[in-house]
């Protein structure tokens, strides 16, 4: 079985036992690579509950439930819990509709022994709206990080890879969730999908993890051989560098995850994606001998940029060549916006 | 007879709004929804006015353009005969619409733009492109999405300053007959404003509040526009002596 295979040739994922969880935003800019943190969330109130059962961990949910509906995908049994496209790739293979939080626990409860339940999933919520004030006891101290607190919910349900362009530490809270990293330079081997069209809000890798067809997606066998995974267990917490592709499934019929996401650069930068969609727009189709000579001018100014790359200009007449700050920004980002709206 | 699409740089590309506020260009209404943000401009031109919102239950401000259904009497052949357009007027086949997105997880409705393409205005060959040739929004566009911003921030700012207004008592209906120089008469029906006697009897607290917020000269912009309805029937008038001379 392709499953067994995987799971037998798949590099683990470095662990950590018992670190503890102050200053671990700080403490996981050292790796550059993922991490396992076993048990880190283990005395959470909600993984205690979970651990009990799914219905006690319902009961918990529902006493935060603002009432304020979240965005649920449901999908046919068919699908098997796989969030991902139709058959010629024109829509998704789900619905979304707006759903009250309190109803999709309901939902899950109901098709907790049901052999082909139907998918369902609630992704990405941020639980200051949806369940205020679970986080104080069920969330990692953040320190200075402005973290975004997120909770994902729903049963057997697997997501392709996709990478988020932050930081993420992510704390399973209830059923067992597996996890398979690849790292970023690994993007070509893994035939990643449409940009507009995206199941579940970022571009995900159009070959199935546990059934890859290799004679379709020949190069996947090369990212399986970079891939790392772990299965992480109700309390366990895993570190996924902004910018690694994760492939995340839900093994059992109850799952509930709580992730932080954070940046570590100033407020002022945008998504870098939108710099990637203006050198499509503007740079991808150039002849070729002139993209070479751009290629040039990204190394220089954008990825090889060290301060004394314009050292031999004065301080004072260096303006986007210097260093940036919160009002060169807003400056260049009025100047772009102008020079975009044509 | 309206066809209401969503506003699209690619769908609409070539899309042109001719903004001619003369007759049969799509103004030929009655009264305007008006907002507060524009009452001081609008007193000195126009009559203002309150009505109960049928589906809200609490009254909008309005301005009254003319008698009849359909009769708008600041438009002729050629144009506008005010210095100031109200903006629900102004925005001509422009409208907001909603959006479901998702933030956060959460769904969401977002105001978007929406145009609506049975309006006479919109065509594809005369008046102000609705886009720049790459897409971007045309100086009319822009002009249209503050408008609409406005528009959008005047109905909260508009439902807090009506309310007030009920709560202190201070909204009584106006019955007006108003007889023109052919004889014949009209009597304006379910309007309403301010009551000025229980007005000039508010204490210097109440007083004080309304103009901390800028209702009091609201108002006032409200009093100070009614003389402006001599001046609507003498456009009647005018006409109806056109009509006669004809």
């Amino acid at each position: 079985m392709a499953r067994d295979e995987m799971s037998v040739a798949v590099q683990a994922i470095d662990e950590i036992h018992d670190v503890g969880a102050r200053g671990l935003f700080e403490h996981v800019g050292q790796f550059d690579h993922p991490v396992v943190f076993r048990g880190l969330a283990r005395d959470w109130p909600l993984v205690r509950r979970a651990r009990e059962s799914a219905s006690a961990a319902v009961e918990y949910l529902k006493g935060f439930d603002s009432g304020q509906p979240v965005t649920a995908y449901i999908g046919a049994s068919e699908t098997a819990g796989r969030i991902f496209y139709n058959e010629d790739v024109t829509d998704t293979n789900f619905n979304q509709a707006g759903i009250e939080l309190g109803r999709v626990l309901d939902q899950l409860l109901e098709h907790a022994d049901d052999p082909q339940p139907p998918t369902i999933y609630v992704g990405s919520s941020a639980i200051d709206l949806c369940l205020p004030g679970l986080g104080s006891e069920n969330s990692l101290p953040r320190g200075s990080h402005r973290a975004s607190v997120r909770i994902w919910i729903g049963n057997r349900t697997i997501v392709a890879a996709h990478y988020d362009a932050m930081e993420n530490i992510a704390c399973v809270c209830a059923g067992q969730r597996r996890f398979t990293l690849f790292p970023p330079e690994q993007l070509a081997n893994l035939y990643v999908g449409p940009m507009e069209l995206t199941p579940a809000g970022q571009q995900i890798s159009m070959v199935d993890l546990d059934d890859p067809d290799l004679e379709r997606y020949p190069r996947f066998s090369e990212a399986l051989k970079h891939a790392r995974s772990a299965v992480l267990e109700p309390g366990d917490a895993i570190y996924i560098p902004c910018m690694w592709w994760h492939h995340v499934q839900g093994l059992d019929p109850f799952n509930i995850l709580i992730n932080h996401w954070w940046r570590e650069v100033p407020d002022y930068m945008g998504a870098p994606n939108d710099a990637l969609l203006h050198a499509i727009l503007n740079i991808r189709d150039l002849p070729q001998s002139q993209r070479a000579a751009w290629r040039h001018l990204f190394d220089h100014y954008v990825f090889n940029a060290d301060p004394d790359h314009v050292e031999h200009i004065p301080e004072h007449s260096r303006g986007v060549l210097g260093t940036l700050g919160e009002d060169q920004a807003r400056r260049l980002r009025t100047f772009l916006r102008n020079k975009l709206n044509r | 007879m309206s066809r209401h699409e969503l506003l699209d740089n690619v769908r609409h590309k070539n899309l042109k709004v001719d903004r001619t506020y003369a007759r049969g260009r799509g103004y030929d209404v009655h009264v305007a929804r008006v907002f507060t943000v524009e009452l001081g401009a609008l007193q000195a031109e126009y009559p203002l006015f309150f009505t109960r919102n049928p589906t809200s239950g609490h009254f909008d401000i309005i301005a009254l353009l003319g008698f009849d259904e359909r009769e708008n009497l600041y438009l002729d052949d050629a144009g506008w005969l005010a210095q100031r357009i109200p903006m629900t007027i102004e925005r001509g086949p422009f409208l907001i619409g909603f959006q479901e997105q998702v933030d956060n997880g959460v769904p969401v409705k977002v105001p978007v733009v929406h145009i609506d393409m049975d309006h006479p205005s919109v065509n594809e060959s005369q008046g102000e492109p609705v886009f720049l040739p790459h897409g971007g929004d045309s100086p009319l566009l822009e002009r249209i999405n503050t408008l609409l911003a406005t528009i959008h921030a005047g109905h909260p700012a508009g439902e807090a300053f009506t309310q007030m207004l009920e709560g202190l008592d201070l909204i009584e209906s106006l019955e007006l007959d108003v007889e023109f120089n052919d004889g014949s008469r009209h009597t304006l029906k379910g309007l309403y404003t301010i009551h000025e006697e229980r007005l000039a009897g508010l204490d210097a607290d109440t007083l004080g509040r309304l103009h901390e917020k800028g209702w009091l000269r609201d108002i006032y912009m409200m009093l100070a526009s009614l003389p402006n309805l001599g001046v609507l029937v003498e456009r009647k008038n005018r006409m109806i002596a056109s009509v006669d001379g004809a």
